[in-house]
């Protein structure tokens, strides 16, 4: 290659074994075996050692092209008959380079015109567990791993369907990695398959290191608290949405994969509330419900109460109350925040640390903050039940994302408490509320089915119905097939 | 049309159901005890009919011009300098009742719940959600208004918690206060209604304006039956006399309610009330803003909203007291009415002059 093309990028036409040499200077992992045609023409083997089953690549591809020699190698037809899986033929020297990236190993003489490629990959990867952030009771214990290729087989296996199909893409000018979306034809609207293939194909970065790049760069609503797209790790949750006319959004290289449109109500969905019997469903939705309102209301509701409007508080409570406030020299907001930090330092530290030291944070944590805090006058009795309630509360929420989004939320409305008391909360809660409606999952409306209103979907918010009522598939997937399945299983 | 302001004829029902409902309802039973004692309801109940008879003309006369807003319409019937002068006093219109709407607002809170928290620190407050809201266009909005809807039931629910205390013989006997009476509250009733003329400002964003009719008329019959519904319990409940010396009945009405361990229920019933106050203020804080686009050629843009809201907050911060903002809401009433007669006469010279009119 001249010095011109290597100033310019260029690549040189055709196979350039030096160009290729160049490009991989510095590159230890990516081994190069020499070998001779008939015995004197010089081919050279290149492949990605971690990548790369040495067995299969000694059995199933330098010996069978070795030993078919420089003339039978010139015919393509004789190519394809090698044994490997997957033998593609490449024609420039930047195909070689970016099918090496990819984890095939090459073979590469510069007395052919072409290059062949083969796919003998061999990646170490952990094995199918279930995911440690979203346990289930009566649901598969199985989660997706970080290789893409098996996430998709997973998908496969569960959906056994020509019609499950995955849109693939490669996504990071510097990494070069696959995502995909899959849908059910016929299921899904593709309308609306198309239109997130061209948002996620418009995304233009360096790499992504998680599929929560993907979910940031393609969100509407930049800005906001709360999350438009629905992580899981599950792929019972991910069929379950496919099913529903969704999409799942996959990455290489992670095992979290997105589920798209979804409403506000997605997210305080958990598996088990279908795996179980429609009342015990339902029940498990109301107390995610109510450990909401908890979270959110609980600690600005008291900041309100004590600050502003004591006379709302039961004659009973008010003495006890005011005796437990009269040892803390505080204000109301400021013993909210003292607690509510300490309590978001040892989450995070649990999160942090190892599970045995996590337990031990959690003793110690609960002794400090349970006796200790009371004794020297920092908080009042009242308010540990409050914190304590709204923090166990807003462990409820089945997704991370949500649960974070109400954890900062309560924080606003604490403020809010703080200044203008029950007005606080309320126009705190109009502003939610305001945000929730004007908000849109890839052009669907977030807050369905309550705003705009969708009958059918309350068979599925706050209570849980039995399947057979479930007849229709969630409005805000636009589906053009409405009924799921042959009738729903009634007869 | 915007996408993001276009409403089915559904929300119509919505916006102008809770434009009529979420501030007149406050004052409404003391302010008719006065005028006609325990008679208020018959004065709601005629004044209903006219509204009902008002509703009709104006989708009529906005049905002969098709798709056009009363702006539009304005111009083919006086002309173009003419139509633009009354678009301009029609903007000031929404732009008065925007303030009165926000002034009382602000009044009724500081009354109710913060009487210490000074003006300039509330009012930019509690109208953020509608600063958020409105610049998210009519559709947003609306949806919204379905959620308001809750606020209602909780009411129906408390005025049926409270009928062990009615009183049925303080409504006896029916036409006490006379023909005359009470055909002269019509224009206090009168201002309860207001909000059924926004479809003449909001009619081209409708996207199926053939079904506009049944439910705007539903909305205002939705309307009557509330208004009744709640200046009987307020009469039943403390009669003509303690009730024409009630400045806001409605919330009185939730303070005789004494709940199981929970005390002062008021407090979260009156909480729960401003946000249908505030869903009424928004509608036309939406019209004004819309208006002003369209008349004076404005273009959205957050600066000029931003000043639209600053000059918003401002104005109506004005009054000084209760009475000031009293005296405002009056002034309004009175517009309210010379509009809905400006758009009757607009119906009738739409025969006259012809220009624009639909023909199909």
């Amino acid at each position: 290659m001249s010095w011109k093309n290597l100033f310019t990028g260029k690549t040189p036409p055709g196979i350039d074994l030096k160009y290729i040499n160049e490009q991989l200077q510095d590159c230890p992992d990516i081994k190069q075996k020499k070998v001779y045609l008939d015995n004197k023409q010089e081919a050279f083997f290149f492949y990605i050692a971690g990548l790369t089953d040495a067995d299969l690549l000694q059995r199933d591809f330098i010996n069978p092209v070795v030993a078919m020699g420089l003339n039978q190698l010139s015919s393509e037809t004789s190519i394809h008959n090698l044994p490997c899986n997957e033998v593609t033929l490449l024609y420039d020297s930047k195909a070689v380079l970016d099918d090496l990236m990819r984890g095939n190993t090459v073979f590469v003489c510069t007395a052919l015109p072409f290059a062949v490629s083969c796919s003998i990959s061999s990646i170490e990867k952990r094995s199918i567990d279930e995911p440690e952030t979203e346990k289930n009771i009566r649901g598969p214990h199985e989660g997706f791993v970080e290789p893409m290729d098996t996430n998709l087989a997973i998908l496969r296996r569960k959906i056994k369907n020509n019609r499950l199909k995955f849109k693939t893409l490669t996504l990071g000018v510097q990494t070069n990695q696959k995502v995909a979306i899959a849908y059910i034809e016929g299921v899904a609207n593709i309308e609306i398959v198309n239109s997130l293939f061209e948002k996620i194909s418009k995304i233009e970065i360096d790499g992504l290191s998680a599929i929560g790049y993907v979910e940031q760069l393609i969100t509407s609503h930049p800005y906001s608290l709360f999350p438009q797209y629905l992580a899981t790790e599950r792929p019972d949750k991910a069929m379950a949405a496919l099913l529903e006319g969704r999409m799942v959004i996959l990455q290489e290289g992670t095992p979290v994969v997105l589920i798209a449109p979804v409403s506000f109500v997605s997210f305080f969905q958990a598996l088990d509330d279908y795996s179980t019997s429609w009342i015990h469903g339902s029940f498990l939705r109301i107390v995610r419900i109510t450990a909401v309102s908890l979270a959110v209301i609980l600690p600005s509701l008291y900041i309100a109460i004590t600050s502003f409007h004591y006379y709302v508080v039961p004659l009973n409570l008010l003495i006890p109350l005011a005796e437990s406030r009269a040892k803390v020299p505080f204000p109301p907001i400021i013993e909210v925040l003292i607690l509510e930090a300490i309590v978001e330092m040892i989450r995070e530290a649990a999160v942090r640390l190892p599970t045995y030291i996590g337990t031990a944070i959690s003793v110690f944590a609960s002794l400090v903050i349970g006796q200790a805090a009371v004794e020297a006058g920092i908080v009042s009795n009242l308010l540990i039940i409050i914190v304590g309630a709204s923090a166990v509360a807003s462990y409820v929420i089945p997704s991370f994302d949500m649960a974070m989004a109400i954890r900062i939320l309560r924080f606003f409305f604490t403020l809010a408490s703080s200044i203008f008391g029950i007005i606080g909360i309320v126009i705190c809660f109009g502003l939610t509320l305001v945000h929730l409606v004007s908000m849109e999952s890839i052009g669907q409306p977030y807050f369905l089915p309550v705003a705009p209103l969708s009958i059918n979907g309350f068979k599925d918010t706050i209570l849980r119905l039995p399947i057979k009522a479930m007849g229709k598939r969630p409005s805000i997937t636009k589906t053009k097939n409405m009924s799921r399945g042959n009738n729903n299983g009634r007869k | 049309m915007e996408g993001s302001n276009s409403i089915k004829s559904s929300q119509v029902y919505l916006v102008i159901f809770v434009a009529q409902t979420g501030i007149g309802t406050i004052m409404l039973p003391s302010v008719l005890a006065k005028e006609v004692g325990h008679d208020g309801w018959i004065s709601l109940l005629i004044t209903g009919g006219l509204i009902l008879l008002l509703n009709l003309l104006i989708v009529m006369l906005l049905r002969r011009y098709s798709d056009k807003a009363i702006y539009d319409i304005n111009k083919l019937i006086f002309g173009k300098v003419a139509g633009t002068c009354f678009n301009a006093l029609l903007v000031s219109y929404l732009f008065a009742t925007t303030i009165g709407s926000a002034s009382l607002f602000n009044y009724f809170i500081r009354i109710t719940v913060l009487p210490s928290t000074p003006s300039w620190a509330l009012a930019p407050f509690i109208t953020l959600p509608s600063f958020y809201l409105v610049w998210q266009g009519l559709k947003p909005m609306s949806r919204f208004l379905f959620c308001s809807l809750l606020n209602y039931f909780i009411i129906i629910i408390l005025i049926a918690f409270l009928f062990r205390h009615f009183r049925f013989s303080f409504l006896l006997p029916l036409g006490e206060a006379g023909i005359p009476r009470i055909l002269s509250s019509i224009k206090t009733s009168f201002f309860a209604f207001i909000g059924f003329e926004l479809i003449a400002f909001l009619y081209p964003y409708i996207t199926n304006p053939q079904r506009v009719l049944k439910l705007y008329v539903s909305a205002s019959i939705t309307s009557m039956i509330f208004f009744i519904l709640i200046v009987i319990s307020c009469t039943a409940v403390f009669g003509e006399n303690l009730l024409s010396i009630l400045s806001m009945p409605f919330y009185n009405l939730s303070r005789i309610y004494n709940a199981p361990i929970l005390e002062r229920i008021d407090l979260y019933l009156i909480a729960l009330w401003f946000i249908p106050m505030a869903c009424s203020m928004r509608n036309y804080i939406f019209a004004a803003y819309d208006g002003l686009q369209k008349v004076f050629k404005l273009k959205k843009s957050r600066v000029t909203y931003t000043a639209f809201f600053i000059i918003l907050l401002a104005i109506s911060s004005i009054p000084k007291d209760f009475n000031q903002v009293l005296i405002l809401i009056a002034t309004i009433n009175m517009l309210g009415i010379g509009v809905s007669l400006f758009l009757v006469l607009c119906f009738l010279l739409s025969f006259i002059r012809k220009k624009g009119v639909c023909t199909k």
